[in-house]
């Protein structure tokens, strides 16, 4: 995320939910609502789940918002509470699957999720496969850097880890993608002359 | 190369990170990447967008309704507690009457009873004096005209207890004076004096006193007193037996809110003295000094006694 004038509205939406503003807290429904939905899907995925764990997080919002620190970014303080929410989710749907194991239970779904994604282009499929195959901290701290957008510092806010590990995190993830994409395209190219 | 350098303007990626020959892989593999986010399919409708703002409004309206609820059954519940807490801590709460110095007090108790107390004494009893018990707490000296009640009445000090039905006596306890005596004179009816935490007590008939100190912790065997000595502070008297200057300018201090210093060397003077009358502390000094060949300097409220 990022200009200034968005983490001037957010700020702005704190202070005012803050002391119960209930048109604020509209504002800042409709604004990150479509986002936060995304973002849950990617642990849930399945909608259904994800509206609910967005909207359950925005009452939970709403429930503590006296305790919103105003010094905090209220953007990845929500998030936060998304990811939680989303984790327990999928633990509780799973059977106590530890949070690091979730990745290999999202395999799973992943052939059929796959396939209902309609991206006109192979390669976007198999970026999507090898991003989803590496592990969960790792996943989840390159997606919110590469698809949220937010930096180390609101990533680290959100995941409740260091800045510091965040970067390792997305070090390591990039590696990783960087061996198996390089890989791909070699044989891509091996397999199709026609592609420069 | 200029493509690079846009992606890198957007870039999160820590390409310091990497060596200096990848970071162009490294670009290159975070714009591949842009198409590959899992969830970009997942769209949220307008229709969804409102139907799950209504579902939040109406969630949100029913925790605040069951958290006002709560909130207000708890209120009432706590008030409710800290009424009925008030109410016994006042009730156990002990009621406190307190004389100053130069002031004396009577009061009427609840069972008609009539207290008299001396300057600077402190009567304390319970708000339920007389519901099944009339217990009272006595430092100082009062004099105590008890009505007959279904309960005894009983008066206690630091070391004794008197217990009566419907009587008239008087009760000495200043603490820390005269060995913590406690002595009691009856007028009339009949009164139990006993000392605290054991069974030694003596009756009294009117006319008689009795006492208990720190030296004599069971009460002394009852003799005969003038009334009008022993009770001579209920007249604006003074009656001392043998008692030493100290305290006597202890008693007159807070009969009449005065101070009084005295040299060392006379502190340990006994006098036995009758003061009937005495309207101001100046009478009552004046006297003493006289019977005793001692000098008096008076000062506002403060005098000064010493031997010539």
């Amino acid at each position: 995320m990022g200009s200034k004038n968005t983490d001037q509205k957010f700020q702005d939406w704190a202070q005012q939910i803050r002391a119960s503003d209930e048109e604020a807290f509209s504002e800042l429904f409709h604004e990150v609502y479509p986002q936060l939905l995304k973002f849950a899907w990617r642990y849930t995925k399945k909608k259904s789940a994800a509206h609910d764990v967005v909207q359950k997080s925005m009452v939970k919002l709403w429930e503590i918002r006296t305790n919103i620190d105003p010094q905090q970014s209220l953007k990845s303080y929500l998030y936060q509470i998304v990811r939680s929410r989303a984790l327990n989710h999928i633990r509780d749907t799973n059977n106590h699957t530890p949070i690091e194991n979730i990745n290999h239970n999202r395999l799973k779904v992943e052939s059929k999720t796959l396939s209902k994604i309609a991206e006109p282009e192979d390669y976007n499929k198999k970026m999507i496969k090898f991003i989803e195959q590496l592990p969960g901290r790792q996943r989840e701290a390159i997606q919110l850097s590469r698809f949220e957008g937010f930096d180390h510092e609101e990533i680290s806010e959100i995941m409740d880890i260091s800045p510091r590990t965040v970067n390792n995190h997305i070090v390591t993830a990039l590696k990783t993608l960087r061996k198996k994409w390089d890989l791909y395209k070699k044989n891509k190219k091996g397999s199709r002359y026609e592609e420069e | 190369m200029k493509k690079n350098r846009e992606i890198s303007s957007t870039f999160r990626c820590p390409l310091e990170e990497f060596e200096e020959e990848t970071r162009e892989d490294i670009s290159q593999l975070w714009a591949d990447m842009e198409n590959a986010d899992i969830a970009h399919h997942v769209q949220c409708t307008d229709t969804e967008l409102a139907k799950a703002y209504k579902n939040v409004k109406v969630e949100i309206a029913s925790e605040e309704s069951t958290a006002s609820q709560f909130s207000f059954i708890t209120y009432a519940a706590a008030a409710v507690f800290l009424m009925v807490a008030t109410g016994i801590a006042y009730l156990l709460m002990p009621v406190k009457v307190q004389v100053p110095a130069g002031e004396t007090k009577t009061i009427q108790m609840s069972d008609n009873s009539t207290i008299h107390l001396n300057s600077g004494s402190v009567l304390s009893y319970s708000h339920l004096f007389n519901w099944w018990s009339r217990n009272v707490r006595l430092k100082g000296e009062a004099f105590f005209e008890i009505k007959s009640s279904e309960h005894p009445f009983r008066v206690v000090t630091g070391n004794a207890s008197v217990e009566v039905l419907g009587t008239k006596f008087n009760v000495r306890y200043w603490p820390n004076e005269k060995d913590n005596m406690t002595s009691v004179f009856l007028s009339e009816g009949k009164v139990l004096l006993q000392a605290t935490g054991t069974n030694n007590s003596v009756t009294l008939h009117p006319g008689k006193q009795s006492w208990i100190s720190n030296n004599h912790p069971s009460p002394v065997a009852p003799r005969p007193v003038d009334p009008t000595k022993a009770l001579a502070w209920q007249q604006d008297s003074f009656a001392f037996e043998n008692q030493h200057l100290s305290s006597i300018f202890k008693e007159i201090q807070r009969r009449f809110d005065v101070k009084i210093n005295y040299h060392p060397n006379i502190s340990n003077d006994k006098i036995t003295i009758y003061l009937s009358d005495i309207e101001t502390a100046e009478m009552a000094i004046k006297d003493i000094c006289r019977a005793k060949g001692l000098i008096y300097k008076k000062k506002n409220d403060s005098f000064l006694i010493y031997r010539n």
